[in-house]
């Protein structure tokens, strides 16, 4: 799945190698393959994903498909990362800012703990989710082809 | 006077324990009387190790020398707490508990009693990190730093190469033509084997169809492993993933030299041993920048600071497919492997044991 995230930084050491010029090539080389993908009318995050197109048999729709998909992507997107603004305080600022660190700290511990166990739970209902739609579909093919059947023995 | 070296565990396989036998063999040339002992040891290694236990005879042995590598926590460090030997702690670091919390309960409380349990050990003649990263840990954790310093683990080049290779299964591999994107480490969720997965699954759907990851470590945390299986399952990828669990060394051979590509996107090491393996076998490496993993590297290797999973795998692709960059990367590497080299190791080993008085300045021998 394609992460909403800011562009890889590279580190490149050597003498020999431009590092510039490599990132340069890289995100050229990106922009070419979402716009082959764009012109080929493909959904780039589902066709870099391996989700696209939908399965031949898919008989639910698509945005079912797409709304439980992103529900199995997006399961662990949980855990809360520091955001500590910066301080002006004269003289104390430095101490001040050490004192909020810390208390910023003890609190991600025990929110991220929750959110690991959250975590947990998403993964089992994402998880839950794709097994449920699969055997729905399973049966809507199953009950499809037997009414096929009712009707061809009906004519 | 001997010196006794003791660990949790004796495994085969595992880089700690192939260190200590190689620290074992290197102490016997120099003709010191040694012992292993571990918590546990496996049975193909019941001929090196004694049980840990045993060791309690010799606690009161004040001219001694006790290594104790230190890498999880194990009750085992009371001996090194309580001995009147001299006393060296290796530290090849401990994974922060966060980083098992909500995969395992039992790993996040191991790793977090030895980080608390770190400091007092700092009662000791010496304190040794695997790397610069681990040392400073030790001097954050109150050791004196005038009492640490820096002892990279051995990588047995020779042995490596005398290890055979499984023909058939690097026949296997290199069938097809397919490109090969390796990782090799236990499964652990601080080495973030799911951004390995989500890396290649770009490179493999977007880039080269006809592209194989191997994922090779051993897997002993069930909800982990349950999740990885759910994500390469989801991404359609299971054809082309494989996880080889624990392999003998001729296989682990046989992948890096099946290899095109050594992917590794861990968040946390101490010195991270597969990047030397990697360097030795020529195989290109890209890897995430974090713990030890810059220091190991040296200016060898390509290292990425932020996740973006379609320029990670498309710098993948460039050292897969520019010659030029590809050449200059290896090259790089193999002059950083040579700062490894088991000569330059064995000799900051020695000079350690000079300064602690255990072996002579001259000569070098006991004996």
């Amino acid at each position: 799945m394609i992460e909403e995230s800011p562009s890889a930084g590279f580190e490149i050491e050597g003498d020999s190698i431009d590092a510039e010029a490599i990132m340069q090539e890289i995100r050229a080389r990106i922009r070419a393959r979402r716009a082959e993908a764009k012109a080929r009318g493909l959904d780039w995050e589902a066709y870099a994903d391996g989700l696209y197109p939908l399965p031949a048999d898919a008989v639910l729709s698509r945005d079912l498909h797409e709304a439980v998909r992103r529900a199995a992507l997006g399961y662990d997107k949980i855990p809360v990362e520091m955001a500590l603004t910066e301080t002006r305080l004269p003289l104390v600022g430095g101490l001040w800012q050490r004192a909020r660190a810390a208390l910023h700290e003890l609190v991600l511990f025990y929110v991220n703990r929750l959110a690991a166990r959250q975590v947990h739970f998403n993964e089992q209902t994402a998880r839950a989710l794709v097994m449920l739609v699969r055997d729905l579909e399973a049966e809507v093919s199953d009950l499809r082809a037997r009414i096929s059947e009712l009707e061809a023995k009906q004519t | 006077m001997r010196v006794h070296q003791m660990h949790f565990a004796l495994i085969p396989g595992d880089a700690i324990s192939n260190h200590i036998l190689d620290i074992d063999a290197r102490l016997r040339d120099w003709g010191l009387e040694t012992s292993i002992y571990a918590g546990h040891i496996a049975p193909e290694l019941a001929s090196s190790a004694r049980p840990e236990g045993e060791y309690g005879a010799h606690l009161n042995a004040s001219e001694d020398l006790l290594i104790y590598h230190y890498g999880l926590y194990s009750p085992g460090i009371r001996y090194f707490q309580a001995t009147h030997a001299r006393k060296v702690l290796v530290y090849h670091n401990i994974t922060p508990a966060r980083y098992f919390q909500g995969w395992s309960r039992e790993q996040a409380m191991l790793c977090a009693a030895g980080r608390r349990a770190l400091p007092g050990l700092a009662r000791c003649d010496m304190a040794l990190g695997d790397s610069e990263f681990n040392r400073q840990e030790l001097v954050r954790a109150g050791f004196d730093e005038t009492r640490t310093a820096v002892l990279p683990i051995f990588v047995p080049r020779d042995r490596l190469d005398a290890l055979p290779v499984y023909q058939s299964l690097l026949a296997r591999l290199r069938s097809s033509g397919a490109v090969n994107f390796l990782t090799v480490g236990r499964i652990v969720p601080s080495k973030a084997v799911e951004d390995v997965i989500r890396i290649f699954a770009v490179y493999h759907r977007t880039i080269n169809p006809n592209s194989r990851l191997l994922i090779v470590g051993s897997r002993y945390l069930p909800h982990y492993d349950a999740a990885l299986d759910a994500l390469v399952a989801d991404l359609h990828l299971g054809d082309v993933v494989t996880f080889t669990g624990l392999v003998s060394d001729t296989d682990l051979k046989t992948y890096y030299q099946a290899a095109d590509l050594y992917l590794h996107a861990s968040h946390h090491e101490g010195f991270c041993v597969p990047l030397l393996e990697s360097m030795h076998f020529g195989v290109p490496i890209l890897a995430r920048k974090a713990g030890a993993v810059p220091e190991t590297l040296g200016n060898a290797g390509l290292l990425f600071t932020q996740l973006g999973y379609e320029e990670v795998a498309e710098m993948g692709h460039l050292l897969l497919t520019e010659e030029a960059l590809r050449a200059r990367v290896i090259a790089m590497q193999r002059e950083r492997l040579a700062d490894f080299a088991p000569q330059r190791v064995e000799a900051k080993l020695k000079g350690i044991l000079q300064g602690l008085g255990i072996l002579p300045f001259k000569g070098g021998n006991v004996r």
